[in-house]
């Protein structure tokens, strides 16, 4: 192993930790991110930062865990409180070596920097991989990770089909609502007149195509909150198998927490046996406890900011103990109230023991079901409305 | 252009950039790549486009999506009037050298915005402005035009751009854009400014307003952006506010809650908020009592405001 990664090798490093905490970072991505390295003059290697951010974060979401990631990254000694996930040592890696490195080679080369691919980028298996070579096996493998033991592939396959016969029904049971804006549709009762007349031009002004319009119904977006602190260890399988069901019947969002709130909406879709070691890795960092009142806050303001209206459903699956002031708790269901949002929350136990931050926020609640196994579960159709 | 050209030539422009948007856009031209700009409303997403137009003298195209947008509006139709016209002139008078004329000729097309951009003959700036607003099929439709800048008009074959434009595409995030489109782009999420950057882009377009009162006014928006809003004031409703204040001749905030509660609908634009926001609040964020303002100032300030 040599002592300093070579500059390829250590875009690929930095492409597959993205990689593992959720990003898209594809051979594409890679290309574009050697191209501007390359591009850049070296004085002005401290914007790689900022330039990579616009080539590999897709949404809001990622945006905001760029940082963090690239700091850990490329200057771990800067992150205070970092775990190494390994007993090897590693020499640090150094971004402006690396760039250095990287414009060496090229001028050696005799090559244009804006060309990517002459570096053989395209082969290189250091890219191609799942994260598998990065040798940091992120967060998946720490002991310290409340999901690391479950296996999501000991589920029956009879067991699956009952959770998405599930978050069928609570689907029809939510009635889909009359929206104010209209859909274009082959066959309704109402002629839409603008959209007839522009059809009827083509034709010499005869409506031959005539179009027909009516008011659009849609579903309310779901949301589901899963708690994944120690203390509902044991049920965070479970509730995350929920989760996967509404986000493919429903296309519900889905989220988890202790102490932060992490989207993982995209890794549920991805039918894939290594969608645990994904969550562990997006959850990976999150220290002790249980905030639950800042990761609601945070679902209101950053997160859901835009999404929730008077038609949003959040399903909360949390014990609701709490280590934020109990009068938190009340204060962040208010804000999402405030929203229009109706929230159930979902007890992983049969009788529904109140922590005093849920006793505070009790009337906030549009209703709290009992959810410790398969069995309970099949009344939250008949309970949620 | 290189980084430090844009940060100036934005400047220029009337458009202060934090550093990683200039990175985006410098980008942007390198890899010509499009560039998806998300963020709350109000916080100059549009006025990117304007300003790199006018930073490199190109010519702006915009398109406004909506729902319901078709190809006919954003990309081309055929001039189906003058078709017919030309029909009816070909049958009276059979053209000199018995050839018969081509119905889908691109002199019968009418070019929408995309095409526009696509085949203008000097590099423009296009502006897609909201694209959550359109429908997927549409957003799909664009996948073409923003992998490849081409167009295929079926009649005709495919159309390539001539000079690659820069492509700005905004959106707020009301509907979830698909993971083709967010591929396709370099991606910038535009925060609201710095205290010092809205000064300095405050200032910028108000050089005639009192530097204390711009700094006291964008001070105390910032203090009420925290605030449990619905609609958080954007620059373009902070600029409207000073310049609100400017008018009425004021140096710096009032001390008098009220009189600020009188111009905050420049600011507040749903009635939760302005129930929200009460002569309590408006206090709490001044910071209590404030010295450097004279009572003869916010005393004239009713009587003007009666005027107005």
């Amino acid at each position: 192993m040599p002592n300093q990664p070579q500059p390829l090798h250590a875009v690929a490093g930095f492409a597959a930790h993205l990689r593992e905490h959720g990003f898209q970072v594809g051979i594409p991505e890679q290309q574009a991110m050697l191209t501007a390295a390359l591009r850049l003059p070296l004085a002005q290697h401290g914007r790689i930062e900022s330039c990579w951010r616009a080539i590999v974060c897709a949404n809001p979401d990622s945006w905001r865990r760029y940082p963090e990631l690239f700091e850990h990254y490329w200057y771990p000694h800067r992150v205070r409180g970092s775990v190494r996930s390994s007993g090897m040592t590693r020499r640090a890696r150094s971004l402006p070596e690396m760039v250095q490195a990287l414009h060496q080679e090229m001028e050696q080369g005799g090559q244009k920097p804006s060309d990517a691919k002459s570096l053989g980028f395209a082969d290189s298996s250091a890219g191609a991989g799942d994260g598998e070579n990065n040798g940091q096996a992120m967060g998946g493998a720490s002991s310290a990770d409340p999901l690391a033991k479950r296996d999501f592939g000991e589920w029956l396959q009879s067991d699956l089909q009952r959770l998405n016969q599930l978050a069928e029904a609570v689907a029809q049971r939510v009635r889909k609502r009359l929206m104010r804006r209209k859909e274009w549709v082959s066959r309704a009762q109402a002629i839409d007149m603008r959209r007839t007349l522009r059809n009827s031009l083509r034709y010499g002004g005869v409506p031959l195509a005539p179009a027909y319009r009516r008011a659009r119904r849609e579903l309310p977006k779901i949301f589901i909150l899963v708690d994944v602190s120690r203390s509902m260890e044991i049920y965070a399988q479970l509730f995350l198998r929920v989760a996967r069901a509404f986000c493919e019947v429903v296309e519900a969002r889905a989220f988890v927490f202790h102490t932060r709130l992490a989207e993982i909406t995209e890794l549920l879709k991805k039918r894939t046996d290594r969608v645990q070691e994904k969550i562990n890795a997006v959850t990976f960092g999150f220290g002790g406890g249980t905030r639950i009142a800042t990761s609601v806050n945070d679902f209101v303001h950053t997160h859901a900011r835009t999404a929730l209206s008077g038609r949003s459903i959040v399903l909360v699956f949390s014990d609701g103990y709490d280590t934020d002031p109990p009068e938190d708790l009340a204060a962040s269901l208010a804000r999402l109230n405030g929203r229009g949002a109706r929230v159930y929350w979902l007890h992983p136990s049969q009788r529904t023991h109140f922590s005093t931050a849920l006793a505070q926020a009790q009337h906030l609640v549009r209703g709290f079901i009992p959810a410790h196994n398969l069995e309970s579960l099949e009344k939250l159709p008949g309970l949620i409305h | 252009m290189d980084l430090g050209k844009i940060n100036q030539g934005l400047k220029r422009a009337g458009y202060i950039p934090d550093q990683g948007l200039a990175s985006a856009l410098w980008l942007a031209q390198a890899l010509q790549r499009p560039l998806l700009l998300e963020g709350d409303a109000g916080v100059g997403k549009t006025s990117i486009a304007a300003a790199s137009a006018r930073m490199e003298g190109r010519q702006l195209i915009r398109l406004q999506c909506y729902e319901g947008l078709d190809l006919q509006q954003a990309v081309y139709e055929w001039n189906y009037s003058r078709q017919l016209l030309e029909i009816q002139r070909s049958g009276a008078n059979k053209p000199a050298d018995g050839k018969a004329f081509d119905l889908f000729d691109r002199s019968f097309l009418l070019e929408r915005p995309l095409l526009r951009a696509i085949s203008a003959t000097q590099p423009v700036v296009l502006l897609i402005d909201e694209i959550d607003r359109a429908d997927e099929t549409f957003e799909a439709f664009l996948l073409e035009v923003l992998a490849d800048f081409q167009i295929t008009v079926p009649e005709l074959g495919t159309i390539t751009a001539t000079s690659i434009p820069l492509v700005v595409l905004t959106s707020n995030g009301t509907r979830e854009l698909s993971d083709a489109l967010r591929r396709r782009c370099l991606y910038h999420y535009v925060e609201y400014p710095t205290l010092a950057r809205e000064i300095e882009i405050v200032k910028l377009s108000l050089p005639e307003a009192e530097t204390r009162l711009v700094e006291e006014a964008v001070a105390f928006v910032h203090k009420l952006r925290k605030e449990d809003l619905h609609k958080v004031p954007g620059i373009a409703e902070t600029l409207d506010w000073i310049r609100a204040l400017h008018k009425l001749d004021l140096r710096g905030l009032p001390d008098d809650p009220a009189l600020i509660l009188q111009t905050l609908g420049c600011m507040l634009k749903t009635r939760n908020d302005r129930w929200q926001v009460a002569a309590e609040t408006v206090g709490k964020l001044l910071g209590g009592e404030r010295a450097g303002v004279t009572i003869g100032v916010a005393a004239g300030l009713t009587d003007r405001l009666a005027q107005v």
